[in-house]
């Protein structure tokens, strides 16, 4: 029997078991990098279904024999644990777009089809095992190439749909990424994230089609694996090498603006020439000046204002009530990105003009807005993502 | 025979509420969505009924009834759940999670599907005059009890949960009552493909009769079901460039007001806002606040602008004021091109009617 092969595909898995284990530990800890909280719980959700439970069950069901029911029942849930990884990444590729507002159809889609496919695999014979040696008595170390799964036309229908649909949505959404940003070359990893996902695909799709033809001797089965596996590495050190590659930013911020609850504009700044300037430009001028008023209204109320959207621009507000001031971002879309970044300036500025804050907390006082004139170096450390 | 009865008496019932649609279409204003998803399901809901009776009678040979008794299981899951997911999705708006219902009756459904067409799924009996069909894979029938009991489940917990949110009272104790309905005949159904009988048979089958007749019934009785159902506003205000009030409603004392709620520097700010009406892609279209949504609208030829609060925008609420303002702005043409020096905001009095005409379904009981 040719050891070779399984040998090889246990120390891939026990070297892509660790990584994926400490990539997972590493994002779930410093999730903040990846744009929001739900992205790096996503990416790590990613790394841990594919690199720990996937290739958990799939070594189990090709490198070791156990039983015919126990090796199928493995293989089954590989099976599932790949299509859950291909859900959540294109959720990932999903929030890339929009960030926390994602397209709910493509998910309605892909519900119906991981219902289709549990469905089809809970029927007896979805899947036949057919081992190329006699029958062992126990558990023993096997030759990938000897243990073969084959599948019922209806799975293995249902499979290469769903990847077909899944290879199809990272495209779109990569070229919808493409064509909505000003900055091109900042789409490109998201093309290139897109391309590296869609070659294990492939050839998942292709060890379908042909898995009961004379191309099996190809091990299309084993080549899946081997460029899963090294796609995996490949992205799993530029997560933690470069997380800002995993995602873009389809939107701007033009500028940031502070009030004092009396309506008094302490900061501003503008990102489009990166300068602080308490001129606004023309378009927003008047907008602002009116914005000013309504802020005054309504910052002791209760229901405040979460946006106020123009034509062009969306105006994200954000109060502190305790400390008398609010923060107004605008951009032209509001995404949790912004509002991720305005909370921790806001709570930086916070800290960091505690007793100026506090001295103008009195609406009778004067206000001294030049007291504010560094914060120039506070946005552009919070915000450093848009400059 | 029973099968023609039933099926004549579902007949009827439609043919009754298609007339009123066609003769008070004018009553009815719904997003094209609503509308479509409203004709999916009643198409859903005949197929059913229909396949339903006919699958069960021995006229047929037992091959094409089992064509029928498919076809029924399939368009049932779909109709009901499709209706369950569009009233929870509806009544649960702001919630974070508010496509999980939808995404586990599709999750179970897809289930089902695939399921449902593994061989020798059902033997055929016949007592009686009328087939019958035992479940030979106990799979599907778990998972289409599961399918039933997620439905009523979680519909209900919404429903009661969400009661607060309809905004025509009327309307959601009409749900309640339709809900009861719905529940009882899901539940007769399971009860039916458990232990196929005649009896629960006619019972399940009167049930169901009722339930869409009682819905047919509201969306006669309640045109606005289409067009409000959570939705509401609190204020209506017509505002001139220069920050003078013309008119303002209120629709929850459904008077109107001299002064809106929205006073002293608020009124300033607008008035800056509407004083750069002439700088048209930077217009304000829409303020969202944390419980409601301010609606912002500009006609920039006769300068003057609405402002809508409302609990959510949606193109119903868009198109109304679009309406509103086109005929205020021909009725008041003049008046809007000469307003200078004294005001005299008596002459906008016929914002009213206008109101009254255009956000009729807005003016539901409280």
């Amino acid at each position: 029997m040719n050891y070779i092969t399984p040998l090889s595909l246990i120390i891939g898995y026990i070297f892509i078991l660790s990584l994926s284990l400490m990539v997972t530990i590493y994002i779930i800890r410093n999730r903040k990098n990846y744009g929001t909280s739900f992205m790096g719980l996503l990416i790590a959700a990613t790394a841990f279904v594919i690199g720990v439970i996937h290739a958990t069950l799939y070594i189990l069901s090709v490198v070791f024999f156990i039983s015919v029911q126990v090796n199928i029942l493995f293989w089954k849930f590989s099976i599932l644990a790949w299509f859950v990884s291909l859900i959540i990444s294109s959720l990932l590729f999903s929030s890339f777009r929009e960030y926390k507002k994602i397209k709910s159809f493509p998910y309605l889609f892909y519900t119906l089809l991981l219902g289709l496919l549990i469905g089809a695999i809970l029927i007896p014979d979805s899947i036949m095992l057919n081992l190329s040696i006699s029958l062992p008595s126990s558990i023993i170390f096997i030759d990938p190439s000897l243990i073969n799964y084959f599948f019922s036309f209806n799975l293995g229908a249902i499979m290469i749909f769903f990847q077909v649909l899944v290879i199809y949505h990272y495209l779109y959404i990569a070229i919808i990424i493409s064509m909505r940003s000003k900055k091109k070359d900042e789409t490109l990893p998201v093309f290139l994230n897109a391309i590296i996902l869609s070659i294990p695909i492939i050839l998942n799709i292709l060890y379908i089609l042909f898995h009961q033809t004379l191309f099996k001797d190809f091990f299309i089965r084993e080549l899946f694996i081997i460029v899963l596996w090294i796609a995996d590495f490949g992205l799993s050190i530029m997560i933690i090498k470069k997380p800002e590659l995993f995602f873009v930013l389809p939107n701007r911020i033009y500028s940031i603006n502070i009030y004092h609850k009396s309506g008094i504009l302490i900061y501003s700044y503008n990102f489009e020439n990166q300068t602080d300037s308490k001129t606004e430009s023309t378009i927003w001028g008047n907008i602002l000046l009116g914005l000013n008023h309504i802020l005054s209204e309504f910052l002791d109320k209760k229901d405040k204002i979460d946006v106020i959207q123009t034509k062009e621009a969306d105006v994200v507000v954000k109060y502190e009530e305790d400390n008398g001031y609010a923060v107004i971002v605008i951009t032209n879309r509001k995404n949790s990105i912004v509002e991720d970044l305005m909370k921790n300036f806001s709570n930086e500025f916070k800290v960091k003009y505690k007793d100026e804050l506090n001295e103008i907390l009195d609406i009778n006082k004067i206000i001294n807005v030049s007291e504010f004139s560094d914060l120039k170096d506070l946005i552009e450390k919070n915000f450093q993502l848009y400059l | 025979m029973i099968a023609s009865i039933f099926i004549s008496i579902l007949a009827v019932n439609y043919i009754i509420g298609i007339i009123y649609l066609i003769l008070n279409r004018e009553k009815f204003e719904a997003e094209i969505g609503m509308i479509i998803f409203l004709v999916v399901y009643f198409v859903f809901e005949i197929i059913y009924f229909i396949s339903f009776q006919l699958s069960t009678e021995i006229f047929f040979d037992i091959p094409i009834s089992l064509i029928f008794w498919y076809v029924s299981i399939i368009t049932r899951n779909f109709s009901i759940g499709m209706f369950a997911s569009m009233h929870n999705l509806e009544l649960n708006k702001k919630s974070k999670v508010r496509f999980l219902p939808a995404l586990i009756y599709i999750f179970i459904g897809g289930i089902i599907f695939s399921i449902l067409f593994v061989p020798n799924s059902f033997t055929v009996i016949i007592i009686g005059i009328d087939y019958y069909y035992i479940f030979n894979n106990t799979g599907l029938l778990l998972s289409i009890n599961l399918f039933s009991f997620c439905i009523v489940f979680i519909s209900w917990i919404i429903q009661i949960k969400g009661y607060h949110n309809f905004a025509d009272k009327k309307l959601g104790n009409f749900y309640n009552i339709f809900y009861l309905l719905f529940s009882s005949h899901i539940l007769f159904y399971n009860l039916f493909i458990i232990f196929p009988n005649i009896y629960l048979k006619i019972v399940y089958s009167v049930l169901y009769l009722i339930s869409i007749g009682y819905f047919v019934n509201i969306v006669i009785q309640k045109p606005d079901l289409l067009a409000v159902f959570t939705n509401k506003i609190y204020d209506f205000i017509v505002f001139h460039k220069s920050g003078i009030l013309l008119y303002s409603y209120n629709f929850e004392t459904r008077e109107e007001v001299d002064e809106s709620l929205l006073k002293g520097s608020i009124l300033i700010g607008i008035s800056h806002i509407l004083a750069n009406l002439s700088n048209v892609e930077s217009q304000v279209t829409h303020i969202k606040m944390k419980e409601r949504a301010v609606v912002f609208n500009f006609n920039t030829e006769l300068g003057y602008a609405t402002l809508l609060i409302a609990k959510h925008r949606n193109k119903i609420l868009e198109k109304c004021i679009d309406n509103f303002m086109d005929e205020f702005s021909s009725l008041n043409k003049d008046a809007l091109q000469n307003l200078t020096g004294l005001v005299d905001v008596s002459m906008f009095i016929n914002a009213k009617s206008l109101i009254k005409q255009y956000f009729r379904h807005f003016l539901t009981e409280k």
